[in-house]
């Protein structure tokens, strides 16, 4: 399995925002072994001032003796430092960390112990709704009649390692799986709905070769350098800090092996007839995401964002999904759905009151009337990017 | 030297997964075996489970405590031997450890003493004691904190045989 095995730790402080961090596994015979790092620990917290927290979002392991040398330190911190405020930032994907932190806030309630990423990504709630499952089904099926032919041009080939981050329900994967035969395939994603559901999917075509992954895809635990070949599709844009992930995929990917990732330019999404109504639509839609700190506009930045973070020998293509592809009510199907999270969910949770809400809805409509009509064209562009990283 | 049978030991039904012996010389002076052998069994027993990652990060956690009160025994040269077996969701580990009397009563009386109705308590004084860490917390924290089921029986005098039944994913075939 590919997991990081890591038998050493580290630690840093960040002063600016007072976050001291701990990674890696920690299992000392003795207490004195990790002196340093308690040491350190007491000495940024005795000079915080409001609040200071205790990053241990990828303290893979620590044992009895570690965990306690910690505690008493905080304990400690607590007693000496009342205008302090402690909070332990903890991650839901490390599964030792909630059973023993959640000891030490019981014990000192003045501990604050969270894990961060629940509410760390906006817009999160939306898209690990399990709702949202059926929406990634279809455009997976739309999308990958163009992408089968489309990663070839990008160095997909057989016999390869792969990782599928943001996976989703994961149909994209066992595709990949059945399509180019690679020896491993790991997906992750943090919607665990998604995850059941993708299990469930491999199950049943009886693929053994997908391992399907919990995990954060901005601090993945996934180790260096492993895979031939990485793809995250259509989720640069959920984040407000997209470089994070790509310098997560940049890492695990090997020197040599490419990054793929595809991504949107809602406001570009188009039909006739009715094309006003439905640009109007769309331009909304990239003003709600945005709303939501999200970028649905990502597409043509990707050239930028893999340059940024270290890619080289840039591809990129775009392609068009359409009413004309295969069934005009596939197409339908997505942008009702589009049209249910969009005006029903994101957009109530904005506050947009009915009249906004009516004409908003009535842009996904002549979308689909557009792609049902029997002389209509309806569209949904992509672009697709892929860098090499470096030897 | 001793040298029990596991073989003989009643399976009910478990499938064998993962088996070593290691000499309690080396196992003695190599405190870095207890993370090694924990990393290694924990990725070795994960692949097939619901969340491969999730779970050889507890297994790994619940192993390694495990390892390290072997290792704080003082165990008597021999063999000490490691099994792992499964059936549906629960994993059974099983552990012979070399020791005198001392030890294996160190094993039955803490064994007993995880069934206390005050356990919970005590677990969690171990926990966040300002002394040195006392040795039965890691049995303490398989039972409270991973609700392990654990038994310890003395082979003669030689050596104890300590079982533990773990479930760690619920729903996992
Ligand atoms: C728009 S969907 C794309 C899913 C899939 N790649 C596809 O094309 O069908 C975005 C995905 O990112 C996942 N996601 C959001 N935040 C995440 C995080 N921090 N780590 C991993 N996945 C995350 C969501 O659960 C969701 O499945």
């Amino acid at each position: 399995m590919a997991v990081a095995v890591s038998t050493s730790y580290e630690f840093g402080y960040d002063e600016n925002d007072q976050v001291f961090t701990l990674a890696g596994s920690m299992r000392p015979k003795d207490v004195s072994e990790i002196d340093a790092c308690l040491d350190a620990l007491r000495a940024c917290a005795r000079q915080a001032s409001g609040m200071f927290y205790v990053n241990v979002r990828r303290l893979l392991q620590s044992n009895n003796v570690a965990f306690n040398g910690l505690a008493s330190v905080l304990m400690q911190v607590c007693r000496e430092r009342p205008d302090v405020n402690v909070t332990i930032t903890m991650s839901s994907v490390v599964g030792w960390t909630p059973r023993k932190f959640n000891a030490l806030r019981r014990k000192i309630p003045r501990i604050d112990v969270v894990e961060y990423d629940k509410d760390f990504y906006p817009g999160q709630s939306f898209v690990e709704d399990s709702s949202f499952v059926s929406v990634l089904r279809k455009q997976t099926t739309m999308t990958w009649r163009h992408e089968k032919h489309i990663l070839l041009r990008h160095g997909m080939g057989e016999g390869m390692k792969i990782a599928d981050i943001c996976c989703g329900i994961g149909d994209f994967a066992l595709l990949l799986f059945r399509e180019f035969n690679p020896t491993y395939v790991v997906a992750l994603d943090h919607a665990k709905a998604s995850l059941d559901y993708a299990r469930k999917m491999a199950r049943e075509f009886n693929v053994t070769g997908v391992e399907y992954v919990y995990g954060d895809a901005a601090e993945m635990l996934l180790p260096n350098g492993e895979f031939d070949f990485v793809t995250c599709r259509h989720s640069l844009q959920v984040f407000d800090r997209p470089e994070r992930i790509l310098s997560e995929l940049f890492r695990i990917c090997k020197p040599g092996g490419r990054v793929y990732v595809s991504n949107e330019k809602n406001s570009h999404c188009l039909g006739e007839p009715r094309a006003d109504s439905i640009q109007w639509t769309y331009n909304e839609v990239a003003k709600l995401w945005k709303y939501f700190n999200m970028d649905i506009e990502i597409g043509p930045k990707s050239r930028r964002l893999l340059l940024d973070a270290g890619f080289e020998d840039i591809r990129m293509e775009s392609f068009m999904v359409t009413n004309l592809d295969g069934d005009p009510e596939e197409f339908a199907d997505v942008v009702r759905t589009w049209k249910d999270m969009f005006a029903d969910s994101m957009a109530k949770e904005r506050g947009d009151d009915d009249a906004f809400i009516r004409k908003f809805k009535k842009g996904f409509d002549d979308h689909i009337f557009a792609a049902l009509h029997p002389k209509g064209y309806a569209g949904w562009p992509i672009w697709v990017a892929s860098g090499r990283r470096p030897l | 030297m001793t040298d029990f049978q596991m073989d003989s030991l009643p399976d009910d039904g478990f499938r064998p997964l993962l088996e070593f012996d290691l000499d309690t010389t080396v196992l003695n002076d190599q405190w870095v075996y207890c993370d090694f052998m924990s990393s290694f069994v924990a990725n070795m027993v994960s692949h097939n489970r619901a969340d491969p990652f999730m779970f050889s990060n507890l297994l790994s956690a619940t192993l390694n405590e495990l390892f390290e009160t072997v290792y704080r025994t003082r165990k008597e040269a021999g063999q000490f031997r490691f099994r792992m077996l499964r059936k549906g969701s629960v994993d059974r580990i099983t552990m012979v450890v070399p020791c005198g009397r001392d030890e294996q009563q160190f094993y039955l009386k803490t064994v007993e003493e995880i069934r206390d109705p005050g356990a919970s308590d005590k677990y969690l004084e171990l926990l966040f004691s300002d002394d040195e860490l006392d040795r039965r917390i890691g049995l303490f924290e398989l039972a409270i904190s991973y609700k392990a089921q654990m038994s310890a029986v003395a082979l003669e005098d030689k050596a104890v045989c300590l079982t533990v039944d773990l479930v760690i994913e619920q729903g996992a075939d």
